[in-house]
């Protein structure tokens, strides 16, 4: 094989080695610095995006448990203004209804109290009335003047009549 | 025609020179090597010129390569390994050039020879070695010992172990020599047959020989790989002792 000339063992033992150590020297000190460099710095950078992503998402997080619960407490306010707002309304309605209620009861009471008198008053008139009407139709009759004890009987003669026409239906 | 599909391997002397009576010649190996480096460092000066947090693709490339050779680095040597970052670098992106440049025609495939190969492996292995002894002194021996071995079997034990440990530069330097030159001695093969075949048959082997260059070109990868990992798993068997 033409690889193993024994005459080209030490060049290429030699420039293998020379060329290795001179590749290793310039490439360590000037090309892979830089790269290893920016390879850590990226590397860093990563891990502090990834950081800063973390929290921003905890805060996130924290922010939207705590909106969660403002909302749940308004609701529940809502809710028990609402309520509030049901029982005071309950309430009027019922006191209304029972002033309503004495009010109307109160107006039908004096409105009969007022009628009773009225009827009373009226049968007293009536009965004058009627008295006068008797007293007047019997002198025509009798063409006389009575006593006063025929005219107390005709008196209330006419007026046992005309009770008994005036009396009401009940 | 005659073709020897070994032919390509053969280097000529292109410029004599010699240092302290050793010949240290110039051939087209050590031009390909010389061009290996400068496209290395081309390419990383310029990914490293003007380096920005958002890369361009140059960069990007050299951070993926880079960032992969990290992350291999530290799983098989853990975090002492880290210092061992360049080194393991520069040796993958060595191989892994040599591979590939050699597979242009013309070119010389320098890891299709086994002194180079073998230059890398003996200082690979060398390096574990001396990197087991900072670490651990004289305790490092007891890698020759498995855990848990009974006393009566050392005598046969520690023999067997040292065959292992001294396999591993031999089995590093050739699995890399071997794919390299079975691979090149396939495409010659194949370009001898499409050309001595004529037009009506060679068609075929062409046809063959374009294939086994896309795999070439995944082997060359491969074999960079496997050579850089073996390189991390040794030293980190020095650094960590787990055997």
């Amino acid at each position: 094989m033409p690889q193993f000339d024994p005459r080209f063992l030490t060049p290429l033992l030699f420039w293998s080695i020379v060329s290795f150590g001179v590749l290793l020297v310039v490439l360590y000190k000037y090309a892979f610095p830089p790269i290893i460099e920016i390879l850590d710095v990226r590397e860093k950078k990563i891990k502090e995006s990834l950081e800063t992503a973390e929290r921003l998402q905890n805060d996130a997080k924290a922010m939207m448990s705590d909106y969660e619960n403002r909302i749940r407490n308004s609701k529940q306010e809502a809710e028990a203004i609402l309520e509030k707002a049901r029982v005071r309304s309950q309430q009027i309605v019922e006191e209304t209804e029972k002033r309503t209620r004495q009010e109307s009861e109160r107006m039908l009471a004096s409105t009969r109290q007022e009628m009773e008198r009225e009827k009373i008053k009226l049968m007293k008139e009536v009965r004058q009335e009627t008295a006068d009407i008797v007293i007047l139709a019997t002198e025509r009759i009798l063409q006389k003047t009575l006593t006063g004890a025929d005219h107390q009987r005709l008196i209330n003669e006419s007026i046992e009549l005309a009770a008994q026409s005036f009396k009401p239906q009940s | 025609m005659e073709h020897n599909p070994l032919e390509h391997f053969q280097l000529y002397k292109i410029f004599d020179l010699h240092l302290f009576g050793f010949d240290v010649s110039i051939n087209k190996a050590v031009l390909m090597m010389w061009l290996v480096c400068v496209t290395v460092i081309v390419l990383f000066l310029s990914a490293g010129n003007r380096v920005r947090l958002v890369p361009s693709k140059l960069q990007s490339l050299a951070e993926i390569s880079l960032g992969f050779l990290k992350n291999m680095v530290v799983e098989n040597m853990g975090e002492e390994g880290r210092k061992f970052i360049p080194f393991v670098a520069t040796l993958f992106f060595f191989i892994l050039f040599s591979n590939l440049l050699g597979l242009i025609p013309g070119f010389y495939t320098v890891t299709s020879q086994l002194i180079v190969t073998a230059a890398f492996a003996v200082i690979v292995y060398l390096m574990s070695l001396i990197v087991g002894f900072i670490y651990h002194g004289f305790g490092f021996l007891k890698i020759l010992v498995p855990a848990g071995t009974p006393g009566w079997l050392l005598p046969l034990m520690v023999p067997i172990e040292i065959v292992s440990q001294l396999a591993r530069p031999v089995s590093l330097a050739v699995r890399l020599f071997a794919n390299m030159t079975a691979g090149h001695t396939v495409l010659g093969v194949l370009l001898g047959m499409a050309i001595s075949l004529g037009f009506l048959i060679g068609w075929l082997p062409f046809t063959f020989s374009i294939m086994i260059n896309g795999l070439e070109v995944g082997i060359a990868f491969i074999q960079a790989y496997i050579f850089t990992i073996l390189t991390t798993v040794y030293l980190g068997d020095a650094i960590k002792m787990h055997h």
